[in-house]
């Protein structure tokens, strides 16, 4: 028997699970469950599942929002740290050495 | 005697309804089982057919069949729930994290005969399944309808809302592309 017959067998071999395939029964609760449907609407969707449709979307919000507060805090950080830390140095430094806004230090607050 | 059934039905006798349940549990519960491969999404999915044919009945015109009407329902909700499915499979790995979208495993029935040879059945099963859900769904559905529940090419174009030769012409190409897929399955695999 070459490949191509082996393969042949094989598919009508699997073909015929068409004949083989289980038969489900309903059992004697399916009308009353059917009814408690009717009569109670929507009591089967109850916990997390009712609002994940709602939860989903503001996840998605929430996390997109630390995302971007994250990065552009990562981004922000050294230049203001550095901006008040100069600003700081120069106050600390006139401080330490007494000096006043007068036309002789001026120069230390220019650039 | 359908049409009596439907005059009831739309009056909301719940006799009549309890009547049509027990008539078409069975086939809606295979048909259903047959497009989703799983037990509890059959179970659930049958009881929502008959939750709409609860509250639909009076939208029902009488010119068609009541059991046609009821497995298309069947149909439409298999293949809405497959659909849905496959878009939560997009979401699978997120679900999964918070514990959700899992979806439970097909139960498989134990029969009495040998154990190996239902293996070999269940395998066979699995391979033909993965087969056809891999189909264009209007392939799908017509090879499903046909083969797995045995209605007619007739019942199919009632069901499908469409002509038998359509029918003829989805089942042939169906016939084809399952054919070509198990082709090149066993080719890499024996």
């Amino acid at each position: 028997m070459n490949k191509k017959e082996k393969i042949e067998q094989e598919i009508e071999k699997t073909l015929s699970c068409f004949e083989k395939s289980e038969r489900l029964e309903g059992d004697s609760w399916f009308y009353n469950r059917v009814k408690a449907e009717i009569d109670n609407p929507g009591h089967k969707r109850f916990g997390l599942q009712t609002i994940w449709p709602i939860l989903k979307p503001a996840l998605l919000v929430l996390i997109a929002a630390i995302n971007i507060f994250t990065i552009s805090s990562y981004f922000a950080t050294p230049e203001t740290v550095q901006e008040v830390s100069r600003e700081q140095m120069v106050i600390e430094f006139a401080k330490t050495f007494s000096l006043n806004s007068n036309s002789n230090n001026l120069f230390i607050f220019e650039n | 005697m359908d049409n009596e059934l439907v005059k009831k039905l739309k009056a909301g006798n719940e006799g009549a309804f309890q009547t049509c349940v027990e008539m078409y549990k069975d086939k809606v519960l295979n048909t259903c089982f047959h497009f989703l491969h799983n037990h509890l999404d059959a179970q659930d999915t049958a009881q929502e057919v008959f939750v709409e044919v609860y509250q639909s009945v009076h939208s029902f015109r009488s010119d068609a069949q009541l059991s046609t009407w009821i497995y298309r329902i069947a149909v439409n909700k298999s293949l809405d729930l497959l659909r849905k499915k496959k878009r939560k499979k997009r979401f699978g790995y997120v679900l999964s994290i918070f514990g959700e979208g899992e979806d439970s495993e097909p139960v498989y029935i134990k029969s009495e005969s040998d154990p190996l040879q239902d293996l070999e059945v269940k395998e066979r099963t699995d391979i033909l399944n993965a087969a056809i859900d891999s189909l264009p769904e209007n392939q799908k559905t017509a090879i499903t309808l046909s083969k797995y529940d045995g209605f007619s090419n007739k019942e199919i174009a009632e069901i499908l809302e469409t002509s038998v030769s359509s029918v003829e012409s989805l089942l042939h190409r169906a016939r084809k592309n399952l054919h070509n897929k198990l082709y090149n399955y066993f080719e890499k695999n024996i």
